[in-house]
Formats: structure tokens, sequence, C-alpha cells
């Protein structure tokens, strides 16, 4: 308790140097980590969404580790600076966002919060992003170059990114966000038992999360038409557009598809067919994990 | 597990996952970087170890944070500039040091992202930042070398301070004697030691202030020479676009010219087919009537329009023994006798006579004596042969004692 008191006392005092910035973070950073949960504990139980379980836990927990690691970034950049001063201006203005989480009680089963942690992983994550056509689609990565209308270099970037994906960075993703081997468990189980009714709960899920996070694009990345898409596919442009907007629009990608088929070039169809664990080299990751853990 | 120990799971692996971050940016080979503005992605910059890229992202917003990811999603450069007019940082990542430039003005912000190879002696430094606010964080003394160790450093940096210190101390000892030398000032002076204190305060300020002014200048500067350059590159494009428009005017007097002597040659050309035209056309006047003089009369009327038009100017029905025109000079009289059957009334005869234009001379055993004159496209034979063809004609001879027709 004395320490907890004292490294407060130091958060809340002038730091001079990034040595000693970065001294006090790693002491501090279970405080810190405790100090953000409680912060975002608090704006959701002033707006609402808040209850007494494990998941909410889990939830203010990660939300608050992301402001923790953007505040261990940026603070390198404000020396000299009074830390604690300065995160809680970083909290503040976070929340003070329209919409700062993606929050909705369906969101809260195991396949909402898997669901919702690939998404906005995808956001930050560009391996992430690319990795979104296979579980949503299957889409492997050639199919992903071709309904992208990548040229050679771009393909090489989404081969990396899968290769990124597959190796690490999905255990990591899921690791961050919370999902646990018994959830995946449970997950796998559904699908198998009830594969309409996943199909269905998966299919209404992945559209308010994609619509949540679509948001997080520039002003200027609204849906296109049938037309403006052809002609964006024609002429060559707009690359990043591609990637980012139809990995979280299905409407849009399923335009695309059926603009490429149009023009036969053996464009896949977009159906919703999720798939949960990354293929590693013909297999799939689950016993890589068993082996972590 | 409990829901306690299942909480508590997660947060130990959220805290491992935080312990990496501070230096977790050297030893990643950043590849696709993305840029978040506000929190939000607006592009990528490719970066490799050997060369250096620059993205540059405006805004019609105010730019409040900027944040360099890797592709995997780890934040490894930040900004922020709440309430910043301008705002730089150089981070180092690996060998590399992320330089990010923020300029925000009243209507928007431009952001400035550029991924380069650091210089040996900044590889190991910390971030250092200038911004509208705080002064430049000096990098604190790290070995930069591997053969200089950190004993030497920090003897160097304290003999640095302690220079820096007796310079400051000098320039208030000097402002002091100034002061010494000048009448009193109005206000009490402090004691000696508190003076100094204070002074050395003051000094500092100030100099944190000319620093900062320093770097302002030096920012205000460094836009001014890339406004500088821009408006240079115009200039030059304007210059080459001026002489390709002088270009493209020489040349499009010069096709006038070569049109202009082609459109006389073309000219003299249609006048002299015109010539050729009248020649031609008046030739083949003279062979639709020589042709109609071959045509014998009843035929006349299956004569097309267009050779009738060439024949308006033959006055009698007989169009093959027309008067002659008037540009068609003719030729010498033509004698010759012609007989026609019985029972011919005189009247048909003279008609035909008259027809021809025919001069009737002396009647000799029913055969008439009759002089015409020919065009020069008409011979006396084709003449005689299409008289002979004619209804009432019995016979046509050129003399009477030798030759007899028919």
């Amino acid at each position: 308790m004395v320490d907890r008191r004292d490294v407060t006392a130091r958060l809340s005092q002038l730091v001079m140097t990034v040595d000693e910035y970065e001294r006090l973070m790693t002491e501090a950073l279970p405080h810190l980590l405790n100090h953000a949960t409680t912060q975002t504990r608090r704006f959701l139980r002033e707006t609402g969404q808040w209850a007494d379980d494990v998941c909410h836990e889990k939830l203010a927990l990660r939300w608050g580790y992301e402001l923790v690691e953007r505040f261990l970034m940026y603070g390198r950049t404000e020396i000299p600076c009074r830390p604690l001063f300065f995160f809680d201006s970083l909290i503040a203005k976070y929340f003070s966002q329209p919409e700062p989480f993606c929050y909705d009680k369906e969101l809260l089963s195991p396949l909402g919060r898997f669901l919702e942690g690939l998404t906005s992983r995808a956001v930050i994550s560009r391996d992430a992003l690319m990795a979104l056509f296979y579980h949503l689609y299957g889409f492997g990565q050639s199919q992903v170059a071709k309904v992208l209308g990548l040229g050679t270099t771009e393909t090489q970037r989404v081969y990396k990114n899968f290769e990124r994906w597959r190796r690490n960075g999905w255990q990591r993703a899921v690791d961050e966000v919370g999902i646990t081997q018994e959830d995946l468990l449970d997950i796998e189980s559904h699908k198998h038992r009830y594969p309409d009714q996943f199909h269905a709960e998966a299919d209404r899920l992945s559209r308010i999360v994609q619509a949540h996070y679509r948001k997080s694009e520039p002003e200027h990345f609204p849906c296109l038409s049938r037309q403006q898409w052809a002609h964006l596919f024609k002429e060559g442009y707009g690359y990043d557009y591609r990637v980012w907007h139809l990995a979280l629009c299905r409407d849009c990608l399923s335009e695309v598809c059926d603009v490429h088929q149009g023009d036969a070039h053996d464009a896949p169809t977009p159906q919703l067919d999720l798939r949960i664990r990354p293929l590693l080299n013909g297999r799939l990751v689950e016993s890589y994990h068993s082996v972590d853990h | 597990m409990d829901t306690h120990d299942s909480v508590e799971a997660y947060r130990a692996r959220l805290l491992g996952s935080l312990h990496v971050v501070p230096s977790r940016d050297h030893d990643e080979e950043p590849g696709s970087l993305q840029i978040f503005v506000n929190h939000e992605c607006v592009g990528t910059m490719e970066c490799d170890q050997a060369g250096h890229a620059v993205a540059s992202i405006t805004q019609a917003r105010a730019i409040q944070t900027v944040e360099i990811r890797t592709a995997c999603g780890r934040l490894i450069g930040s900004l922020c500039a709440q309430d910043l007019r301008m705002k730089m940082a150089r981070l180092p990542v690996g060998d590399h040091v992320i330089e990010i430039s923020i300029h925000n003005r009243v209507d928007g912000g431009s952001v400035q992202v550029a991924y380069r190879t650091a210089k040996p002696e900044s590889q190991q430094a910390r971030p250092v930042v200038k911004d509208g606010h705080a002064q430049a964080s000096p990098a604190p003394a790290l070995p930069s070398r591997p053969w200089l160790t950190q004993s030497v450093w920090s003897r160097v940096a304290m003999a640095g301070r302690a220079g820096f210190a007796i310079a400051v101390l000098f320039l208030v000892v000097d402002r002091l004697a100034d002061r010494v030398g000048s009448p009193p000032p109005p206000v009490p002076m402090e004691a000696p030691a508190t003076s100094i204190s204070h002074a050395s305060a003051v000094s500092e300020k100030a100099l944190a202030r000319q620093e900062e002014v320093l770097v302002r200048l030096m920012q205000g500067q460094e836009e001014a020479t890339r406004t500088i350059q821009a408006q240079q590159q115009a200039l030059a494009r304007g210059h080459q676009a001026i002489e390709g428009l002088a270009r493209g005017q020489y040349q499009l007097t010069d096709r006038v010219g070569r049109v202009s002597v082609q459109m006389a040659k073309l000219d003299e050309d249609a006048r002299a087919g015109m010539d050729v035209r009248t020649k031609t056309e008046r030739g083949l006047k003279q062979a639709t009537v020589t042709l109609a003089q071959t045509m014998p009369s009843d035929l006349s009327h299956a004569i097309p329009a267009k050779a009738g038009e060439l024949t308006t100017l033959s006055p009698g029905p007989f169009s093959g023994i027309a008067d002659s025109p008037r540009d068609l000079p003719p030729l010498a009289s033509f004698a010759f006798w012609v007989s026609f059957h019985d029972n011919t009334p005189e009247k048909s005869i003279q008609d035909l006579i008259q027809e021809i234009h025919g001069r009737t001379g002396e009647a000799n055993a029913g055969w008439y004596n009759v002089e015409v004159d020919l065009l020069q496209s008409q011979t006396p034979d084709l003449f005689v042969d299409a008289l002979k063809k004619m209804k009432i004609v019995k016979s046509v001879t050129t003399s009477l004692k030798t030759t007899s027709a028919r």
C-alpha cells in the first residue's frame, strides 16, 4: 500500500529526462494499468454499460491496456511532464470521443468477443486486416490479391501479412483481446453442433462490428457504387482504399466480386464462412496453441 | 479457473505485453509502417533497411495525435500535439529514426513523417522533441560509439555542463559589473548571493526563450526554403511550358505557310483543271453533235436528256444537221444530189431541205441538187448516211453521172 502511494506520488511529480521517465514507467506499469482500468470501468458505469462479471472486467482491462500502451509512447515525447496528469488528460481526451469503444451486449459472448477483437486488431494492424478476408470468408492469399486487384509487389506484401499473422499475429491478438483456449473451444463446438444458428449469429455480429470499426476510416472513404468500383479497378488507383474498405464492408466486397466475375477474372464469392484459427503449414494453429499453453 | 483467477491471468498477460514495449521498437524490421492521425489510419509508408521514406498528410481538421504502427499493429512512435501549432519529434527505431512533424493552422493541419537512417551518434539517442511550449529535452549522455564507455561520456557531459555553467556565470558577472558601473536603479538591490542566483535563473529563462525562438526561427526558415524551392520548381515548369508553347507556335506558323503554298498550288491546278474541263466539255459537245448526226431521225427522241441539252443549239427537229453553233465555225459547203420516193409531196421535200438548211439548185429527172454547210466534225459521208435514212429520201449521190447511192 505504501509502495502504491509512493508510486502515485512519483507519477505526479515532474519528470525531466527520458531515462527517468522509462525507469518510472517500468516500476509503475501495474499501477498505470489499474488506473486506466478504473477509469474505463467508471466510464462504462456512468454510461450505463457496466455489469459485474468477468466479461466486463476483461473489457475494462483490455481498454485500459490500450490506453497505457499509447501513454507509454506518447509520454516519451512529452518530457518534461507530470506523467499522471498527462495520462489523465489522454484518458479524458479518449473518452470524450463519440463512441470510443465498440460496446454491445451481444458482443460479450465468446463469438462476439472474438469477432470484435479480431476487427479491432484489423484497425491497427495490416496483417490482421488482410487476415480478416480469411477469417470471415475463407479467402487465401491469392484470392485476396485477386479480389483487391493487387500488382506483384502488393501481392508479395499480402503473402508476408498472412505469414506473420500465422506465425504470431493471431496468437498475440487472441491473447491481448482476452480470448482463452476455453473460449475458442466453445466457439468451435458451437459451430460444429449448430452450424445454421452459428452462421446466423456470426453474420449478425460481424455486421455490427464492421459498421463500428469502419468509422475509423478517413472521412473520404465512403461506400462506392458499382460503377465507381468498376472505374476504380479499371483505372488502377486507390489501393489503400480497396484494402481498408473491402475488409470492413461486406456489401461493397460483394459488389466488387460481382464486377470481377463480370470481367471474367475468376473472383471468389464473399460468403460468410467464419474460420477461428489460421492455417499453419496446412494444419490448424490449435496444436501450436496447445504447445504454448 | 474461477472468475478472479481468470481476470488476474489476463491482467498478468497484458502487463507482460506492456513490459516488452520499451525495447521492442529496436529489434523489429519496420517494413510497412501505418500512419494514424487522430486515431484514424490515413495511409502506409513502405520502409526498407537501405533507403528512407517520407509521407505527408494534410487534413482539414487540427492534428492532435500521430501514431506510427508496424504492419502487425505495434506502436513504435507517436506524437501528441494538443493545442500546439507546431511540434517535431525524432524517435529512434533500431538503426533508423522516425521524424514526425506536426503543423497546425487555422484551416487544418499537416503531418510529415520521415523514416531515415540514423546518424551514428544518434542511433542510441532518446527521443528529441521540439514544440511551441516545452523546450527541447536534451538527450542524456549515452554511449554512441562502442569504443567509448559510459563513464567517458559521463565525464564529457559533466565537463560540458560545467563549461556551460561557467559561461552563464561569466555572463551574469559581466552583467552585474555593468550594473555596478551604471547609476543605481530605483529599486533597492538584493543581497549579492540572492542577486546572482536570481540573475542566473533569469538568464536560464532568457536562454530557454531564445532557444525556443531559435527553434521556431529554424522551422520557419526550413518552411521558407521549402516554399522557395517549390516556387523555383513551379517557375522552371512555367518556363518549360512557355518554351513548349513558343515551339508549338513556330511549328504552327511553319505549317500554315506550307499549307498556303499547297493551297496556291491547288488553286493553280484547279484552274488548269477548269481549262481542261472546258476543253473537254467543248469536245464532248462536238462529239455529241456528231453522234446525233449519225443517228436516224426516229431515234432522236431516244437521245438522253443530257445529250439533248448539249444539242439545244440545233434549231430544227433533225438535230444531226443543225445550225452551226456560234462558237463552232462552219466548213465549206457540200453539194449533193438527192431523189425522193414517188408520190412524195413537194411540201415534205421542201420541209426536209429547209430542215437541213439546204440551198436547192437545179432539178434534173427527179434529182434535186442541194448544197449545205457542214460543221468541222461532220464529214460528207456521215451526212449522206444520215440523210439516206430519212423516210422520204430514195437516194443520195454527189454526182449524177458517175455514182448512184443505194
